[in-house]
């Protein structure tokens, strides 16, 4: 392996310096006309050698390196009109591009090839960027389009439950996948307890998930990345938009700071269920509070030609109150800055400074007492991308990350029946350099390697713990600045793809991804108050190896696409607890833990139909996830909760005409794996249920078909409005949420399931008012 | 505190009924059947003797709810002061002491030969925390059904880890609970605990008994609360540890007793 490594390695550095000196190169952005929005990954090209093109940054950047001689350049994006325009001298210049959206008929006659290859030819293996339009098409339970949700119809992506946002990726948990939202972390991505993600959509520009493979500039999680990133706002118009639902409405507000420099949006979002409480003719429900909302924000300028800042926001907030007994507040705020920086039209940089905040304030009034937690970041990040040639692309940069964990305050205001408890804080001091080069070498193979060092230290001011047995608990205090135990880690990644045909690559990937910050949950029921703890000398980072590859092909001119990938995946210090376990309001939650290893593999098969007036994609995913620890099951391998032997999607989507669109999605996955009872025994005159050996048994299987329709009531260009109406669980399947013993009145046990949805029909009507000035003017016409 | 995972899993239950239309259903499932295992349960307390060992065995899921009594096994208690007794059958499984007297800060040790196999097990008196009061008041549940609730009121002492747990009678009749407390957030105070019995009727009388526990029996009890409570049974449920060996299913628990009496007012 090294040995190949190297041999690799000298063949890129050659191909690096083997570059003719007639050159020039071009540099610029990729917009959309309508809304000024860069566009992501679109692809730049010469349309007289297709050989040479590139594919734009995450700001909408890109750069070219040709050679000499009068040129026609292209660039195109899926969904949007080719736009075309001449090199008229052959020096290094800037050009910005900015492309129509494709109305639809145009579009099934204008996507060619290069539009809709992207899948096979970049080296990105596991990776899925999700088209957010499309999002608004499928049906959801109450109509709420949610992110987390439809990224769960995909394969190798698994729902944590019913109705619920929490996803597992490739066999690994909820808390091995990193949520980002414009570079900041969500550490906890639900609202209402699961049921709503925090990603309202009408804020959403583009998200992209990666299942476990991903470029050395990310890290911090063993299983995916979701990163998602926050619309700009259109730079062009003022423009209202909204909706309004069963549970929720919604508010969008964008336009120009000033046409072409800057621009702005604002989205709200709240749900409504309490209000309805209000009406209830029960005096204690009428006293309890239940509702949450968000809010996005974001602005960008751009200062001369050179450089732009961002600025960019989330705070959202779950208020739940029991009538005036217990309630949990709980929610997440993010704030970005970013400064992009043109150096050169071959390398551009971004430096952000990143805060992210979490936390929860459980109050039981009953007792008298508030317990409050906050998991709190503060990061600067810097990203350089460096256009050496068409051929060779380097990326290289830094995080640092500052974390702050409170992990719970109880205060009690009634200190002669309760103490008042301040679980010590920890800090960690967490660190990561990385390098990759992405390169193209004889026009068929792609190679991305890199390697992300990451770097992890405990630190002060805080006491922390050592257990040098089971009874001894020995302390130890680390001053402000003084660091405790480091860990350092070097995480190899490499992927590659070879296309052996223009539309058919094979690609494959291994990875090293390591873990510092974990959720500790001994419960079924995720909940927002689980607790989060960091990397110390007790607790190991978690350590995760996947190989992956895969067969991918487009056929019938780009029609259809299909895929095939598989997957292996060995985790090292993963982390269980002793029984009876306490987690909460426990100093020494450390020595709670066991620590033991896992394993995941699966095959992953897609079928997606990509245009036409039909539309959809069929995945099937075959996997297994087990875990082994010395203290469980007599340290035999046993299925972890998330393994699901068999899952499947289906999403088919259909235009009946252009305004009149009909939807369906089914899934059937296999039961959870869960441990029932293999007797009985009677104890001090109780009844008490005997257990055998961890999750040997399974869930009934769970399936569930939504239909969804949508009828655009009015399109124009400045007004539009639609209606969406979609039915949750079309055929009433009562699938089991939990599953109990119960004694029947003969004395015989019996299990009994509990389900929470039957048919849950919803209706949704979004609007869109564009506001589009015909003169210069600066004062808004918004009326 | 150590109700606080009930209480969060009751409030995501209260909003799952508001946002859900949450149904209940008979369901049927293929349960793996275990082969039968001992369970052993014995108590010695500070109050006169004599003191009971049930030694019995597991049924599967779906035979009858049935004692299974071994009457062959043979029970020994002994204490550090050199007392033996060995104990007599008197109904199937149930076996009581003769002459044993428990006597707080002993440490006992009980001895039970059963299906060819010997199960032992120590257990250490802790000193008594006298009863300071009980107390009533009613309290609104979250069905919103107003129900009277009885406290216990005690001094936990200072310094040291004390391990409780409440049992009650109402007019004799025991009710049964596995809740026990440790004074983990609570160490010194003037505490009171809830007596877990929620069917209480002015003019009954209570029978309220405060257990010492020592802390292997603690766990115990707190683990058979976790599977026992129906309330967000833990991820991975597992028989409580016991501190019997070779572990089997049950417990033997020497602890000291403080008790009160009043008529429900």
């Amino acid at each position: 392996m090294p040995l190949k490594l190297v041999a690799t390695t000298a063949i890129i550095f050659i191909s690096l310096y083997c570059s003719a000196q007639t050159k020039y190169t071009i540099s610029g952005t990729v917009k959309d006309a309508k809304t000024g929005e860069e566009l992501i990954g679109a692809t730049v090209r010469l349309k007289d050698s297709l050989a040479i093109g590139t594919m734009t940054n995450a700001y909408g950047f890109f750069s070219l390196t040709i050679p000499a001689g009068k040129k026609k350049l292209s660039a195109a994006y899926i969904g949007y009109n080719e736009y075309e325009t001449e090199i008229s001298s052959p020096v290094n210049q800037t050009i910005n591009f900015s492309l129509q959206p494709a109305s639809r008929e145009l579009q099934e006659v204008e996507i060619k090839a290069r539009k809709s290859d992207d899948n096979i030819l970049n080296s990105e293996v596991s990776a899925v960027k999700l088209d957010i339009k499309q999002l608004e098409k499928i049906p959801v339970l109450f109509g709420e389009k949610d992110l987390l949700k439809t990224i769960q119809l995909l394969p190798g992506v698994q729902p944590a439950a019913e109705g619920n946002s929490g996803f597992y990726v490739r066999g690994g948990s909820n808390d091995q996948n990193l949520i980002l939202l414009d570079e900041a972390t969500v550490y906890n991505a639900s609202h209402l307890l699961g049921f709503f993600s925090t990603f309202n959509n009408d804020a959403i520009k583009d998200a992209t998930l990666y299942k476990g493979n991903m470029p050395a500039e990310y890290g911090g999680r063993l299983s995916s990345v979701l990163d998602v990133k926050m619309k700009e706002g259109n730079n062009q118009n003022y423009v209202i938009s909204g909706g309004i639902g069963l549970i929720a409405s919604r508010l969008n507000i964008e336009g120009p700071i000033v046409k072409d420099k800057g621009s702005f949006m604002v989205t709200g979002r709240r749900t409504y269920a309490d209000l309805f409480l209000k009406l209830s003719n029960n005096k204690e429900l009428r006293k309890s509070i239940l509702y949450f909302y968000d809010l996005n924000a974001k602005a960008n300028y751009k200062i001369g030609k050179r450089d732009r800042i961002f600025i960019s926001g989330y705070f959202g907030q779950d208020n739940f109150g029991f009538r005036d007994r217990f309630s949990i507040n709980y929610g997440n705020a993010t704030a970005t800055f970013r400064w992009n920086h043109i150096f050169s039209d071959k390398l551009f940089s971004n430096t952000s400074f990143i805060y992210n905040d979490f936390n929860y304030t459980v109050g039981v009034q009953i007792a008298n007492i508030d317990i409050k937690s906050v998991v709190r970041d503060f990061s600067l990040k810097e990203d350089l991308d460096y256009f050496l040639n068409n051929n060779n692309k380097l990326k290289f940069g830094f995080q640092s990350t500052f974390h702050t964990i409170v992990p719970g305050q109880t205060t009690s205001k009634d200190t002669a029946q309760l103490n008042s408890i301040f679980l010590t804080k920890s800090y960690g001091w967490e660190n990561a350099l990385y390098a990759q080069h992405e390169v193209t070498l004889w026009q068929k193979l792609n190679i991305n390697y890199g390697v992300r060092l990451s770097i992890f230290s405990q630190t002060g001011p805080s006491n922390y713990y050592k257990f040098p047995n089971e009874e001894q608990v020995d302390t130890f205090k680390l001053k402000l600045g003084q660091f405790g135990k480091t860990y350092v880690n070097p995480e190899p990644r490499v992927s590659l793809s070879y296309n052996f045909y223009p539309r058919m690559s094979f690609k494959a990937a291994y990875s090293r991804n390591v873990q510092n910050i974990h959720l500790l949950s001994n419960s079924t029921t995720s909940l927002p108050t689980d607790r989060w703890t960091i990397t110390s000398n007790n607790v190991k980072p978690e350590i995760a190896d996947q190989i992956s590859g895969g067969y991918f092909v487009n056929f019938y001119k780009d029609m259809f696409e299909l895929s095939v990938e598989g997957y292996y995946k060995w985790l090292y210090n993963q982390i269980d607890y002793k029984n009876g376990a306490i987690l909460r309001a426990n100093e020494t939650v450390e020595n709670q833990l066991l620590y033991g290893i896992g394993r995941a593999y699966g095959a992953e098969f897609f079928f997606k139909k990509r245009t036409g007036k039909f539309t959809g994609w069929v995945s099937y995913t075959l996997s297994r996830s087990e875990r082994k620890f010395t203290e469980i099951n007599n340290n035999n391998w046993f299925p972890a909760r998330v393994d699901r032997t068999h899952d499947v999607s289906v999403v088919l989507m259909y235009d009946i005409t252009p305004r009149i669109n009909v939807s369906a999605t089914w899934i059937y996955y296999t039961g959870m794996a869960v441990t029932y009872p293999t007797g009985k025994y009677i104890l001090d005159g109780q009844l008490v249920p005997l257990y055998g050996n961890r999750n040997q048994d399974r869930f009934p299987a769970y399936h569930r078909l939504d239909i969804g329709a949508t009828f655009v009531l009015k399109k124009r260009k400045n007004w539009e409005h639609d209606l969406n109406v979609s039915i949750y669980n079309t055929y009433a399947k009562k699938n089991a949420y939990t599953i109990d013993v119960r004694v029947n009145d003969q004395g015989f046990l019996f299990t009994e399931k509990t389900y929470l949805f039957r048919i849950v029909p919803s209706i949704t009507y979004n609007f869109k008012f564009t506001a589009i000035k015909k003169e210069k003017k600066t004062d808004v016409p918004l009326k | 505190m150590c109700h606080l995972n009930k209480i969060l899993f009751l409030l995501l239950a209260a909003a799952m009924q508001w946002i859900t239309i949450s149904c209940t259903e008979k369901i049927d499932l293929k349960l793996k059947d275990a082969s039968p295992k001992i369970v052993i349960e014995g108590r010695v307390t500070d109050a006169p003797g004599p003191y009971y060992v049930a030694v019995s065995e597991s049924s599967t899921f779906a035979q009858p709810i049935l004692f299974n009594g071994i009457d062959s096994a043979i029970v020994i208690i002994s204490d550090n002061a050199g007392n033996i007794d060995t104990l007599t059958k008197v109904y199937s499984g149930i076996f009581i002491t003769n002459t044993l007297q428990g006597v707080v800060g002993r440490t006992y040790l009980l001895t039970v030969i059963a299906d060819g196999a010997t199960y032992n097990a120590t257990s250490t008196m802790q000193a008594p925390v006298a009863i300071d009061s009980i107390g009533f008041e009613t309290s609104v549940g979250f069905s919103g059904r107003e129900s009277l609730r009885a406290h216990c009121f005690f001094r936990d002492p200072a310094g040291m880890r004390n391990f409780y747990k409440i049992e009650s009678a109402i007019n004799s009749k025991k009710h049964l609970s596995n809740e026990a407390s440790s004074d983990r957030l609570w160490d010194g105070k003037l505490r009171s605990m809830n007596v877990p019995n929620d069917t209480l009727i002015p003019g009954d009388t209570l029978d309220v008994n405060l257990l010492m526990l020592d802390e292997n029996v603690f766990n115990y009890f707190d683990a058979l609360e976790d599977i026992s409570s129906g309330f967000n049974q833990p991820a991975a449920p597992a028989n409580p540890p016991s501190n019997i060996v070779p572990q089997t299913l049950g417990y033997f628990s020497a602890h000291s007793i403080s008790k009160q009496t009043v008529i429900i007012p």
